[in-house]
């Protein structure tokens, strides 16, 4: 197996090459966004349930607050 | 019943279209206007002129009948009638029917009437008039048809006149092929039974399935 | 006869209760969990081997040397554009006759996939023309009529992008991938008719010589997995979308948790 050769595509290189590249590319762009899309939809729920969690936490501090007074 | 709705449907068309002349116009205008800018942006050849007159005609028809279907069901839903058609017990895609139909006949119908005018300055021959002409009156029916689809789509968007040509022209492109094609086929002598057949087809099918469409698209839309 | 209409029946009831639970966000994701890793592990292994097929073992091509190559990307894409259209609208259908939530998201999963296919098929078919019939752009009846499914797909996607509702969007993207269906292969027969009176000659020949087995056993290994792509794409899209749109649920919200505290990708 001759490397240069391989790579030479007969000529063809550019064409051979670029196709197959981008073919590649393309997929691995849709396997990325996918998976960057699920770590943001995660991120933010868990925002949402923290932020939550805290209004409960501040909410039952008020009414012992109000209850004390 | 059924024949009342399709009858009641278009005469109401009729009515409001006729009531407001200059919207009936519009596409009209629009339509000799793209047509006449062809020759003006091309080498003064009138030879090309006559070679490429179908093609440009039919580009022209598909753009303006475009321009007609933004406003198909806009008042309606502004003004509430098309609350009143969904929850009316009358039948939604023969009263849909009966509106494109009426609609037609004030945009198709008058391109394809005029289109023959448009013709001379092209210096098309009589006979190849006569094919437009025919092509015209079997492919707007459609082109109406399959753009009120889309019509009803968008109706409730408020920019919907741009994405109205992105999703409906795709789709308008076979007709566009067989229309233009006929003329074509005539120059060269050939036969246009064939591109003639494909365009009664795709009205045929068009006439029977889009209907249906029209209500299901207005059923979504609408809530 | 009564085992027969056993065996039938007990089928039909395994279909059925397939479909109803595929129908529930929920148990999507408990048996995508399962199928997700699956569909990856066939994609990486099919196109893996078929790509070594085809770019080191195949011999070239006697008439268009090694640029043939091409074909094992280009087919394969031009192949799931349209297969990918074919789930798109047959899941949309079910959706609105069936009312079933998890089929508009396949739908709407589905259809960034096909044009990133479709414009793949395109791409990589100006390519291979360029240096076969000398030129990036033919008005060639199938690169016509693939440019015209790109911009049904675009369609199909603002459509789906312009509604603020989400019933809406998902409805109406619905109704113009059926109205599609019907239409896309009017415009691919009209568009033949057309190029073949432009023409005169086909660049493809049909019924040309039979591909040898060394070449055809890559593009099937390719196409296979590029298949298997797709499926796995459309798992991890079909899995976010339920995550958002069930965001408020609890089940989701155990899941998210559960999976932060085991460090898990998914």
């Amino acid at each position: 197996m001759n490397w240069s050769e391989f790579f030479a595509m007969g000529g063809y290189a550019f064409y051979v090459w670029s196709a197959w590249g981008l073919t590649a590319v393309v997929l691995a762009y849709l396997f990325t966004q996918a998976k960057l899309r699920n770590a943001k939809i995660k991120a933010q729920i868990l925002r949402q349930i923290e932020r939550e969690s805290l209004v409960d936490h501040s909410a039952r501090a008020t009414n012992k607050e109000s209850g004390n007074s | 019943m059924a024949q009342n709705t399709f009858y009641l449907f278009a005469r109401r068309e009729w009515q409001l279209l006729f009531r407001n002349t200059s919207a009936l116009v519009q596409p009209l205008c629009f339509f000799i206007i793209i047509a006449l800018m062809f020759p003006l942006s091309l080498p003064a050849e009138n030879e090309l002129l006559t070679r490429i007159g179908g093609g440009v005609i039919w580009v022209s028809a598909v753009l303006a009948t475009l321009l007609g279907l933004e406003s198909m069901f806009r008042s309606d839903y502004h003004d509430g009638a098309l609350e009143q058609w969904l929850i009316s017990p009358r039948s939604l895609p023969l009263a849909m029917l009966g509106k494109v139909f009426a609609h037609w006949s004030c945009t198709g119908l008058l391109l394809a009437l005029f289109a023959p005018l448009l013709c001379m300055t092209f210096r098309i021959p009589p006979d190849q008039i006569w094919v437009l002409f025919l092509g015209l009156m079997l492919g707007t029916p459609s082109l109406s048809l399959i753009g009120a689809i889309g019509a009803a789509l968008t109706v409730t968007l408020h920019r919907g006149g741009v994405l109205l040509a992105i999703i409906i022209l795709p789709l308008f492109i076979p007709i566009l092929i067989f229309g233009a094609g006929m003329v074509t086929q005539q120059a060269i002598g050939g036969s246009t039974a064939s591109q003639l057949y494909a365009l009664a087809a795709i009205l045929v099918l068009a006439l029977t399935l889009s209907p249906f469409a029209i209500a299901a698209a207005l059923r979504t839309t609408i809530n | 006869m009564n085992l027969i209409n056993a065996f039938f029946s007990s089928i039909w009831g395994f279909l059925n209760r397939s479909f109803h639970r595929l129908g529930s966000p929920r148990e999507f994701f408990k048996i995508s969990n399962y199928a997700t890793p699956i569909f990856g592990l066939l994609f990486t292994v099919l196109t893996g081997y078929g790509a070594y097929l085809g770019l080191f073992v195949a011999p070239a091509d006697y008439q268009q040397g090694d640029s043939y190559r091409i074909i094992f990307v280009h087919v394969p894409s031009a192949w799931l554009s349209l297969f990918i259209y074919m789930v798109m609208a047959t899941a949309s259908a079910i959706g609105l006759i069936w009312r079933m939530k998890m089929a508009f998201v396949v739908a709407i999963c589905s259809a960034p996939i096909g044009a990133a296919f479709t414009f793949l098929a395109l791409v990589t078919g100006s390519l291979w023309g360029a240096p076969i019939w000398g030129t990036w752009w033919e008005w060639d009846a199938r690169l016509t009529s693939e440019l015209i499914l790109l911009f049904v797909y675009w369609g199909i996607m603002a459509v789906y992008y312009a509604f603020d509702e989400r019933q809406t969007a998902e409805r109406a993207m619905a109704l113009l991938a059926i109205v599609g269906v019907v239409i896309v292969p009017i415009i691919h027969y009209s568009v033949e008719w057309w190029s073949s009176l432009h023409q005169g000659a086909t660049v493809f020949r049909d019924g040309g010589p039979a591909m040898p087995a060394s070449m055809l056993t890559p593009l099937l290994l390719m196409a296979l997995g590029f298949t298997f792509f797709y499926g796995y794409v459309l798992f991890l899209r079909a899995r976010n979308m339920v995550l958002d749109q069930e965001r408020k649920s609890r089940w989701v919200r155990e899941l998210v948790k559960s999976s932060r505290a085991t460090g898990e990708a998914q």
